[in-house]
């Protein structure tokens, strides 16, 4: 078996540039509490971020999201400060943004714009999103005229026991919409979440996944989902796909929040348990005893006692030490745990696209 | 180019032993050669454990102080090898006979001598009185026994001359691998800081290493590897080719764990207050002061965000920073150009493949 080690570390770096945002979606991991200070990032920080782990780790590829980034007061500023500084720039939004903004928003300057959408039943959007029917078709809208400005549009699916069922209906409905790229997220149990949805039970989770491999494959579309709960055997197959182990540990992906906290993983984001700081270019870990270096380094006693040789890599942490998820999984050695950010391509269809590199 | 396509090589340093015989001028371990703490079985094995689950670590450097003077040394190979662990073991070469019949070549992936001249009086100018011969002896038998044998050479400014010599030696006793290694005075070091090779005489070294090694006459088997330590801007992209990833600390790929469950990151710190965290019985506590190495090798000049090649030096060398040696970010022209002492790269084996 291929070592993990071995595979490539996906270095992005997820900016939250501002916290503001025009929804209050039920499954958002960010939850109220933050989004209602609607904080933003200024150019200066954001400059210095950029710098810092472009040099420091090689991070070139540039998430901006929120809240609602393209609530950020100096977008267009923010975007053009990437790009001179080589990063890639995926924005991620939930689409309700008004039609100039394709001015900025262009394919020159985006490699993909992630639009979160999680029904094509208007009613069932409504629930999860606690907007209107009208904000569902300002969606649909922008969605189609994406793709008509030539950009890879790529929507964020995120499954929770609301909208599980209908969910593989999405696949027929964004084709037909020209969507490039199709990702299913498992609901993570932090910020709104915990307070509105329900996750799928990891067996509930698996049956989904069956389900979407089941499904009719299209050629127009891509599709990817996290696998997040496997069988042991199957484990080989997603380290051949490059399967990384959890990225926290190796500190590839720090979630950058506008008060400059940061996160190695969003489903530690309910706590206060930060991994690091950075404040004007200066980065300083917090050590405090549950921070999150501190839970990741803290192999649970399960793994160590383990015969498998550690087969899931560790699994992750989130499962022990976030209380949200209490009682949720426990490993029994047959069904292990993948990080639940880390998704794969459905119906063994391989994207040959190197932008799907950047999903 | 994409620092996307970057994987890790996760080392584990493990020091089982504080014990030594010697008393090396450049050794880095400083004072805690006097304790002379062992690391217990016990607690080997749930380091080895914990860093297999955590980091799927597969590769174990057995350092010390002496690592063969660990009173079970036979059950902690035999550990690293029942959690599936690579073993390199690294010897000052003083290895009794009692010693030799306790290791075999099946649990020692690689066994590593530390040789630091050609000729007695340099390599005991350092190591001290009658540590040459044995050495000799002993890398010999090592041979013989068909170990896996490598030499490890610091380059100072008492052993540079005899470069020639000691690759004449190392290709003489037909071992299959010569690291030279940057000195950095810490720990016993600091005492002789004098003995360090300023930059301008340490890029001499390296050009007359690649000339001396095209030249003269060595055994095939031999590759040799170096540190380039800093490097001119025109060789930076050879640099990158050659596969140079930044500094490994800042993603925790090789850490280094005492005795006394003290752990750190980069070696270059392993003398200061600094360290990383402390392994406990439920995994690591992370270090709760600033000083905290993690945030001493996140420091970056801000200079560098402004520099075109940041990208493929990732900001420098912390160590350079912190100690006022090598090549400082902070006075970096972009002109020569600081990479971490500790990477190396060969003179003569294309592939790299040695050490990776």
């Amino acid at each position: 078996m291929k070592p993990v080690y071995k595979n490539i570390k996906e270095r992005f770096l997820f900016l939250y540039i501002t916290g503001a945002c025009n929804l209050r979606c039920k499954h958002c991991y960010l939850g109220n509490k933050k989004l209602n200070q609607a904080q933003e990032l200024s150019l200066v920080e954001i400059e210095s971020i950029l710098d810092y782990f472009k040099v420091t780790s090689g991070h070139d590829k540039l998430y901006l999201i929120g809240g609602e980034p393209t609530m950020h007061s100096q977008l267009d500023k923010v975007i053009n400060m990437g790009i001179n500084k080589g990063y890639s720039i995926t924005i991620s939004t939930n689409g309700l943004f008004e039609k100039k903004l394709f001015n900025i928003l262009t394919p020159r300057k985006i490699v993909s714009l992630n639009i979160s959408l999680d029904s094509w039943i208007p009613e069932e959007f409504q629930e999860i999103r606690s907007a209107s029917q009208k904000d569902f078709y300002k969606i649909i809208d922008n969605i189609k005229l994406a793709v008509n400005h030539g950009l890879q549009v790529r929507i964020m699916c995120t499954i929770s026991s609301l909208n599980s069922e209908s969910a593989l209906g999405m696949i027929e409905f964004l084709e037909k919409l020209g969507v490039h790229i199709l990702s299913f997220h498992n609901l993570g149990m932090t910020g709104n979440a915990v307070r509105f949805l329900k996750p799928l039970s990891p067996l509930e989770w698996m049956n989904f996944c069956n389900a979407i491999e089941k499904s009719t494959p299209t050629d127009k579309m891509a599709v990817y989902y996290p696998p997040t709960f496997i069988r042991k055997e199957d484990i080989k197959k997603y380290i051949e796909r490059g399967y990384p182990g959890c990225p926290g540990r190796s500190l590839d992906r720090p979630h950058v929040l506008p008060n400059g906290r940061i996160y190695f993983c969003p489903l530690f984001m309910d706590y206060e348990i930060y991994g690091a700081k950075i404040k004007k270019g200066i980065f300083s870990f917090s050590a405090k005893n549950n921070s999150e270096l501190n839970l990741y380094y803290r192999p649970n006693n399960t793994c160590i006692k383990c015969d498998l040789n550690n087969l899931c890599l560790g699994g992750c942490p989130a499962y022990s030490y976030i209380r949200a998820y209490n009682n949720f999984y426990t490993c029994d050695k047959n069904i292990i745990p993948l990080c639940i950010l880390w998704t794969t391509y459905a119906w063994n269809k391989k994207p040959t696209a190197s932008i799907h590199d950047f999903r | 180019m994409n620092k996307l396509n970057k994987t890790y090589e996760p080392f584990l340093f493990l020091y089982i032993t504080n014990q030594c015989q010697l008393n090396c001028k450049h050794c880095y371990m400083g004072k805690r050669l006097q304790n002379g703490q062992v690391m217990s079985i016990r607690y080997i094995r749930k380091i080895l454990k914990f860093m297999r689950v955590l980091y799927g670590h597969y590769r174990v450097y057995l350092l010390g102080g002496e690592p063969t003077l660990h009173p079970e040394l036979d059950r902690v190979l035999k550990i690293c090898k029942e959690e599936k662990y690579l073993v390199v073991l690294t010897s000052n070469g003083l290895i009794s006979q009692n010693t030799w019949d306790k290791i075999l070549p099946r649990y020692i992936d690689s066994l590593s001598f530390s040789l630091d001249g050609a000729s007695r009086e340099s390599h005991e100018f350092l190591r001290g009185e009658d540590t040459f011969q044995p050495l000799i002896e002993n890398i010999q038998e090592a041979c013989k026994r068909k170990f896996k044998t490598r030499l490890i050479c610091t380059i100072t400014k008492k052993n540079v001359k005899e470069v020639p010599r000691i690759i004449k030696l190392a290709s003489d006793l037909q071992v299959g691998l010569l690291s030279f290694h940057y000195f950095t005075p810490t720990g016993r070091g600091s005492h002789y800081s004098t003995l360090q090779l300023s930059n301008k005489e340490w890029l001499k070294f390296v050009r007359d290493l690649k000339d001396c090694v095209s030249k003269i006459q060595i055994n095939d088997r031999l590759k040799i590897y170096y540190p380039p330590a800093f490097v001119s801007k025109k060789e930076l992209p050879l640099i990158e080719m050659a596969g140079y990833k930044g500094c490994p600390a800042r993603n925790l790929e090789r850490l280094a764990i005492f005795p006394n469950g003290k752990c750190y990151i980069c070696s270059a710190f392993l003398d200061q207050n600094v360290s990383f965290g402390q392994i406990n019985n439920r995994g690591f506590s992370i270090n709760k002061t600033d000083s905290n190495e993690l945030n001493i090798i996140n420091r970056m000049s801000l200079k560098c965000g402004k520099c075109s090649h940041a990208y493929i030096c990732n900001g420098g060398c912390a160590a350079y920073n912190y100690f006022g040696y090598g090549v400082s970010t902070n006075k970096c022209g972009g002109e020569l150009i600081p990479i971490c002492p500790l990477w190396t790269t060969s003179v003569n084996d294309k592939t790299q493949a040695v050490l990776r």
